[in-house]
């Protein structure tokens, strides 16, 4: 007989185990279920804006569960970081997102991105967080690369301002950034984006930037990083960036 | 040349790119969702996953042949021994037993005690005939077709539905001779 020993019968799902932590599947199993997903949604819809939509949804149900499963696993919340700023807009950046990695845009279908799915997850945690917000995925070209970088940009509501929120905010991210083997934005990168801030500075764009806040409230400035929000070239030019790093990828000024 | 070695469905395994399994797991479980708000019908469903694992299954085979090295399968027998121990292995990180085997050796079970695909699922009343994970019958339909096996694949047991394990009948109808397309002098 077949795993005698091995497997008990639940008579429901939820007095199950749960299982083994961190197993894996091969990228390409994930590639190829990711890909059917997009094509069929493509015979369901009529124009790019409803099939970003249809993904975000669907990444939307896996991240309200994603967050579920993070927190069952009872994980030490020792990597809280103490952010000391109150922005409401924060950025997850990959060069190579895990969903955009295996499939290419026809033309005519313009600045379509499945970066749409992980927007979905990521609204979806930070959803059933308590942190409502708006999430969009964006692809920013960067010189002297072929393939646009992929920018998460996700902008919390209001209610969202308290230190402990901001907090645990970050911690989520940081923690979904690890589901989505996503890599946060690194040293060399945050410098990268520092040249990118000097040319706006020397463009003097940036006197514009400070001034866009949600609702009149003061934006205070990162202590980590000491300067001025960054702007990012492709994106809405009013729109504040603020970099997440990891706390062993700061820069001090 | 020397023949290439075939590596083992966990050296694969080992050296390839892996994501979270719950990622992959969360991630089919939006779209079946997505089908079954869609489409309503259960068995249009179970066609629909079927189909889209066809359409996988179609473009697995070449990175499976490709990373895995096998030879040419000597008998069908060999061919279900591959898909059980690398072909799974290598995808899905989980392996599957070969079992009950038809005299002519023409049909078998594959059994599959871990099924990354229906982790934290249960299934409602309402939709008791769905076959939640078709897609991987689709998958084996549609790898084996394009290696000149047209097969058919059938559900015998379901976790989702009560049994102890997954368990697929596969079954080879008949093999194909490779058809070459038709070239024209130009």
């Amino acid at each position: 007989m077949i795993g005698v020993g091995k497997i008990k019968h639940y008579t429901n799902l939820l007095e199950k185990p749960l299982s083994r932590g961190r197993q894996e599947v091969s990228l390409s199993a994930f590639a190829f279920l990711f890909s059917e997903l997009v094509q069929y949604n493509q015979t369901q819809v009529d124009n790019i804006a409803e099939l970003e939509r249809r993904l975000e949804d669907a990444g939307y149900a896996v991240g309200a569960r994603v967050l579920e499963l993070l927190c069952h696993r009872e994980k030490v919340a020792d990597s809280l970081e103490k952010g000391t700023e109150h922005e409401d807009e924060y950025m997850i950046s990959e060069k190579e997102l895990l969903v955009n990695r295996f499939i290419s845009i026809p033309k005519d279908m313009g600045a379509f991105n499945c970066g749409a799915f992980v927007a979905g997850i990521v609204k979806g945690v930070l959803d059933s967080a308590g942190f409502p917000a708006v999430v969009t995925a964006h692809f920013v070209p960067m010189e002297g690369q072929q393939r646009p970088r992929t920018t998460i940009l996700i902008k919390f509501a209001e209610e969202a301002n308290a230190i402990e929120a901001c907090m645990l905010q970050r911690y989520i991210l940081d923690q979904v950034a690890l589901e989505l083997n996503v890599d946060l934005v690194t040293q060399t990168e945050v410098a990268h984006l520092r040249d990118l801030e000097d040319q706006v500075a020397a463009k003097q764009i940036k006197g514009e930037t400070q001034v866009e806040t949600t609702g009149g409230k003061e934006q205070l400035i990162s202590k980590q990083l000491q300067d001025p929000s960054h702007v990012l070239e492709g994106l809405n030019m009013r729109a504040r960036a603020k970099i997440i790093g990891r706390t062993n990828y700061e820069v001090s000024s | 040349m020397a023949p290439l070695v075939p590596k083992t469905g966990d050296a694969i395994f080992a050296s390839i790119d892996r994501v979270n399994a719950e990622l992959f797991t969360l991630t089919y479980g939006a779209m079946v969702r997505q089908l079954l708000t869609d489409l309503e019908e259960v068995d249009v469903v179970n066609k629909q996953l079927d189909q889209m694992g066809y359409n996988i299954g179609a473009r697995l085979i070449d990175e499976f042949l490709a990373k895995s090295n096998v030879s040419r399968c000597v008998d069908f027998k060999e061919t279900a021994d591959v898909i059980a121990k690398v072909g799974l292995k290598m995808f899905l990180g989980v392996t599957a037993s070969v079992s009950n085997w038809d005299p002519e050796g023409s049909s078998f079970s594959l059994v599959l005690d871990d099924n990354p695909l229906v982790d934290f699922v249960e299934l409602p009343d309402t939709f008791q005939g769905l076959h939640y994970c078709n897609i991987l019958s689709g998958v084996i339909r549609g790898a084996l077709e394009m290696v000149s096996m047209k097969t058919e694949i059938t559900w015998i047991r379901d976790m989702l539905h009560g049994d102890d394990a997954y368990e697929l009948r596969v079954k080879l109808l008949k093999q194909i001779p490779e058809e070459y397309p038709y070239k024209d002098d130009e």
